[in-house]
């Protein structure tokens, strides 16, 4: 298709300029004056330059020769005053960089779903304090919603707090979460190795990061005592490997530890 | 003639009239230009500038193909010639044109 565009492009000016003759010719015929006979085929035939063009974007689209252009202008401007590019370069840069950071946040808060099984069932259910705002719910209050709700199917609660824990040879501080039995089970959490302390008991469930960092991965630690917040506690089984999709949350912070929210 | 009683073509019919005109042989630009003029009786007056994209366009589609040869002036010229696929193309054409001006007619019949 290039190669036939080439060639009948090629002559167009040839025949356009042969065109106008023939033209001139007949108007002499006519009986016109050589030069009156070729301003009035000139004029006849029109805007030569919008007919090659018409022409070529027949075969060349249009965006193409643009592009082109545009590419070849670009650096001839950077070199022709480079304040002006880089600070139109620095405006798309910050603008591009806003827009995604903006989209970033609003996909991951409102357009993905929840990292766990069924977000679209899941509610979020807490007391307001004075401020407005969440306030934590009283283990008595948690209770007579579990047992009395018939509106949800489970519930789950956690309260979370900065304890310190004892990895062997030094105590660390760290975020750890309390949560009631049917946490795991509504999260949809799943453990490299062990599992979640059975119903009714207590033990710590490490996150990957934590089981990593402070007892190096050490899979025998399972069934270990620690000490956590001046408690013995025994890690019952393993590590929260991956919590639903994005575990980040767990990951960075905390151990997890209970199986009651009264701790 | 005047250029009152001359008619703008309408858009998509400079196709048809090129391939009718080279039903009858191979023919340059000017040739086809004066041919549609003629065979109109001066009516449809083709604008000298478009005929050339219209060339272009027929080509790209396959309906017609150029050669080069010299003219009864001796001069270098391209002439046009009708492909077979043209010549089909041709025939459905006029086959629509005909069915709009009959369609044409029947409405703005006097009632």
């Amino acid at each position: 298709m290039r190669r036939r565009a080439r060639e009948s492009l090629d002559d167009l000016d040839d025949e356009i300029r042969d065109h106008i003759l023939r033209e001139t010719e007949e108007n002499i015929a006519r009986g016109m004056a050589p030069d009156e006979a070729y301003a009035a085929a000139s004029r006849a035939f029109g805007n030569a330059t919008l007919t090659r063009e018409a022409a070529r974007t027949v075969w060349i689209p249009m965006w193409w020769d643009h592009l082109l252009q545009d590419t070849c202008y670009g650096p001839r401007l950077y070199v022709r005053a480079p304040g002006f590019t880089i600070v139109a370069v620095l405006t798309l840069a910050l603008g591009i960089g806003l827009n995604t950071a903006v989209f970033s946040v609003v996909n991951a808060v409102l357009v993905r779903p929840l990292a766990y099984p069924n977000p679209e069932r899941l509610v979020w259910i807490a007391p307001l304090d004075d401020r407005g705002e969440d306030d934590v719910v009283m283990s008595a209050d948690f209770e007579a919603w579990r047992d009395q709700a018939t509106v949800l199917d489970r519930f789950a609660g956690f309260l979370s707090a900065s304890e310190p824990i004892d990895v062997g040879d030094e105590v660390v501080q760290a975020r750890v979460a309390a949560v009631t039995d049917g946490f795991w089970d509504l999260t949809g959490a799943s453990f490299a190795f062990g599992g979640p302390p059975r119903p009714g008991k207590d033990g710590i469930v490490l996150p990957h990061f934590f089981f990593e960092h402070w007892f190096h991965a050490d899979a025998s630690i399972v069934g270990r005592h620690v000490m956590l917040n001046g408690r013995q506690n025994v890690i019952t089984e393993g590590t929260a490997g991956q919590l639903g999709r994005s575990s980040s949350w767990w990951r960075d912070r905390a151990p997890v530890h209970g199986n009651h929210c009264s701790q | 003639m005047s250029t009152e009683s001359r008619i703008e073509l309408l858009q998509g019919t400079l196709d048809l009239l090129i391939l009718q005109t080279l039903r009858l042989g191979p023919a340059h630009g000017h040739t086809i230009m004066q041919a549609i003029k003629r065979r109109s009786e001066d009516v449809l007056q083709v604008e000298q500038g478009s005929l050339y994209p219209a060339l272009h366009r027929l080509i790209k589609r396959g309906w017609i193909d150029f050669e080069h040869g010299t003219s009864d002036n001796n001069r270098r010229a391209k002439y046009y010639r009708l492909t077979p696929k043209g010549r089909k193309q041709l025939t459905i054409e006029t086959s629509k044109w005909e069915k709009l001006a009959r369609a044409m007619a029947r409405v703005l019949r006097p009632i």
